[in-house]
């Protein structure tokens, strides 16, 4: 890798030939991707449905009959909604969503089958992902990609699942490179069209379909994006871009609006997203012996038993359960210091980071799956998760001044990572949270591997080296670095840098 | 081209809308939103003694035999909204009423009780002992209705 950041230039004969054997490397890495794909999914096709993957598969369902009940213009089956789609308010609908058409056909489908299903959904996602950061990156950030995580075991396994996680980490790709490619645009005084503004809200809430957590940081993409239209347009080009940006905004609400009246009807109080963080902060950060005022019953688990609780309540006194259940947090979390909130976090980053393969013993499924390849999916896993770990950090750390393409991948990324990794500080971490992120290290890793690739002691202009660079893939195509986003870059790492040491600080 | 497989794309969709009806309906279990458990002394599994009547909102924690005193039986309720006083003064009365000492029912507000406080309490009582009224009646087995809990 030579080029920082690249897109493809203007065909010559000496480039051509170089350019042809990468996309061959991403063809012959996307076919060994499907090649694990397929063994993971033999490896879980008779694997009954764990701990959420019930939500999903009962919502989806329940989605399916809603279509049949509109398509015979029946009434809808409300309470059929309301126990399986919102449920608990605990998850958005986004895989059931994906799932709907298979169990709109087949309606009394095969776990095995609806596996399949999403292997080949997610396998099609990454190759959209691949193609996307192919087109606005270039070839080997779409190479580093195919590698890290595309054929990281344990995240390839997680396509086979029902947790949205995994597909809303290339979503999340796809977003971040249309976002760089709009930013590109309004740089060079062209405003996005309406129709890239409303993409990108569909995009955008697909994302949030999939993860509910990714809510935070498509506020703070949001963000970036109009204050980098107010900063680089001007007049007639600023205004249209406004309208654009309305449009996705508009887009954005308007496929939000149907799942939050819906749960909020539903659950008896207003639910935007998802319903999780009181419990969440109570169960993670509180005191779990006060969590019912008092302790939860124990014949039932950490979730289940608190909510039940609150629906008792809500019974009792007529209040909502959601009301319930943010007072029994305030009351869990009542003295907790700085210091205990802060070990929590500290405790809940290792778990995030710790046994990046667990759910492969979650998912095994013991009716005769082999346990050699059991521990070679753990040990791959834990070797191929370094990569991811190297690349996210560097992303959230790094501030380059290097070319404007790269300056816009650090920021997005940045902005990504750290809206993603607010999870941790509300909400139990564990093992199946990284997939989300994955693609995100991944891209970080290309871009820090390109910039020691590509760095040179000399005070050389940039367009200069990766034009050199470019002999390998294509020319230089950045724009100058820009001090603002450098000082934005280093507003961010400063930001993640004073977290961090104010966890180490209040946790030691 | 596009435009021709987008249009091959929503006709085939269309058509399996409209033919989804036919395929069957899907059976969801709702097994992540159970409904919530009948309440323990409403459930006709080991109701209140006769004339006893808990008339303000509240939520049974435990029930059981009393560990420390046989033949008795030690219910634990949270009571809900209303005042310290109040819930003593009802309790009282129903107490009376069933013709038990007001000393059957001991009092204690929430420790650290916010001033906003929905549950506010907790009221143990010590009752007679009272077998099962609906045995078989799997709701009678269930903890999760009865408070009957394992370990009480």
């Amino acid at each position: 890798m030579t080029a920082v950041l690249e897109k493809p230039a203007a065909d010559d004969e000496a480039t051509r030939p170089r350019r042809s054997r990468v996309d061959l490397l991403l063809v012959v890495l996307v076919a060994a991707h499907i090649v694990l794909a397929w063994v993971m999914y033999t490896r879980v096709q008779e694997r009954t449905p764990i701990g959420d993957e019930k939500y999903y598969l009962d919502a989806a369902r329940a989605l399916s009959n809603l279509v049949r009940d509109l398509a015979s213009l029946h009434a809808p089956h409300g309470a059929e909604l309301r126990d399986n789609v919102v449920g608990n308010g605990w998850f958005m609908p986004g895989t059931p969503l994906l799932l709907t058409p298979l169990f709109l056909v087949l309606p009394h489908v095969e776990i095995g089958h609806v596996r399949l299903y999403l292997s080949v959904v997610t396998t099609l996602l990454l190759v959209a992902a691949l193609l996307d950061v192919r087109r606005v990156l270039g070839r080997w950030y779409a190479v580093v990609l195919a590698v890290i995580p595309g054929l990281i075991p344990m995240w390839v396994l997680f396509g086979a699942t029902l947790y949205g996680d995994m597909a809303a980490g290339l979503v999340l790709v796809i977003l971040l490179m249309r976002t760089i490619e709009l930013v590109r645009g309004l740089a060079a005084g062209r405003p996005p069209t309406l129709g890239q503004g409303a993409l990108l809200g569909l995009i955008a809430i697909g994302s949030l379909y999939l993860r509910g957590s990714t809510m935070p940081l498509l506020g703070g993409l949001a963000v970036a994006v109009w204050l980098a239209v107010l900063w680089l347009l001007r007049g007639r080009e600023r205004r249209r871009a406004l309208g654009a940006l309305v449009v996705s905004a508009v887009v954005f609400a308007a496929l939000l609006l149907p799942w939050s009246l819906g749960a909020s009807h539903a659950l008896g109080s207003r639910v935007v997203t998802t319903s999780s963080v009181p419990l969440g902060l109570g169960n993670t950060f509180g005191d779990r012996d006060r969590m019912c005022f008092g302790p939860c019953d124990p014949d039932s688990t950490l979730w289940f038993g608190p909510v039940r609780y609150s629906r008792e309540v809500a019974r009792a006194t007529g209040l909502g359960e959601l009301d319930v259940q943010s007072r029994m947090a305030a009351y869990a979390l009542h003295g907790l210091t700085p210091h205990h909130y802060a070990d929590q976090v500290v405790a809940d980053f290792q778990n995030y980071l710790r046994d990046p393969a667990d759910y492969a013993y979650y998912l095994h499924n013991p009716s005769g799956r082999d346990y050699d390849q059991l521990d070679h999916i753990t040990t791959w896993t834990e070797r191929l998760f370094w990569p991811v770990i190297v690349g996210g950090a560097g992303l959230l750390l790094l501030v380059t001044r290097r070319s404007y393409d790269a300056q816009l991948l650090s920021i997005g990324g940045k902005l990504l990572l750290g809206g993603l990794l607010l999870q941790p500080f509300v909400h139990v971490a564990g093992a199946r949270y990284w997939p989300t992120a994955a693609p995100v290290g991944g891209l970080g890793l290309a871009l820090l591997v390109g910039l020691v690739l590509t760095w040179r002691p000399t005070g050389e202009p940039a367009a200069e080296r990766t034009a050199e660079g470019a002999a390998e893939d294509a020319a230089a195509t950045s724009r100058p670095a820009s001090r603002v986003l450098t000082w934005v870059q280093g507003l961010l790492t400063a930001g993640v840098v004073l977290v961090a040491a104010a966890l180490a600080v209040l946790s030691a | 081209m596009r435009s021709v497989v987008v249009a091959v794309v929503v006709v085939v969709a269309v058509v399996l809308v409209v033919l989804s009806p036919r395929f069957g309906r899907a059976n969801p279990t709702a097994d992540y939103r159970p409904p919530v458990p009948a309440d323990a002394l409403t459930n006709g599994c080991y109701p209140l003694p006769a004339g006893l009547r808990l008339d303000f909102p509240y939520q049974v924690r435990r029930d059981g035999p009393d560990p420390t005193v046989a033949g008795r039986r030690r219910l634990v309720v949270q009571y809900d909204e209303v005042s310290d006083a109040e819930v003593r003064r009802r309790l009282d009365a129903a107490l009376a009423a069933a013709g038990l000492p007001a000393s059957a029912a001991v009092v204690t507000p929430l420790a650290d009780r916010p001033a906003d406080a929905v549950v506010r309490g907790t009221i143990v009582l010590s009752l007679p002992a009272v077998a099962d009224q609906r045995p078989g009646d799997p709701v009678c087995s269930d903890p999760a209705s009865t408070k009957r809990q394992a370990d009480s």
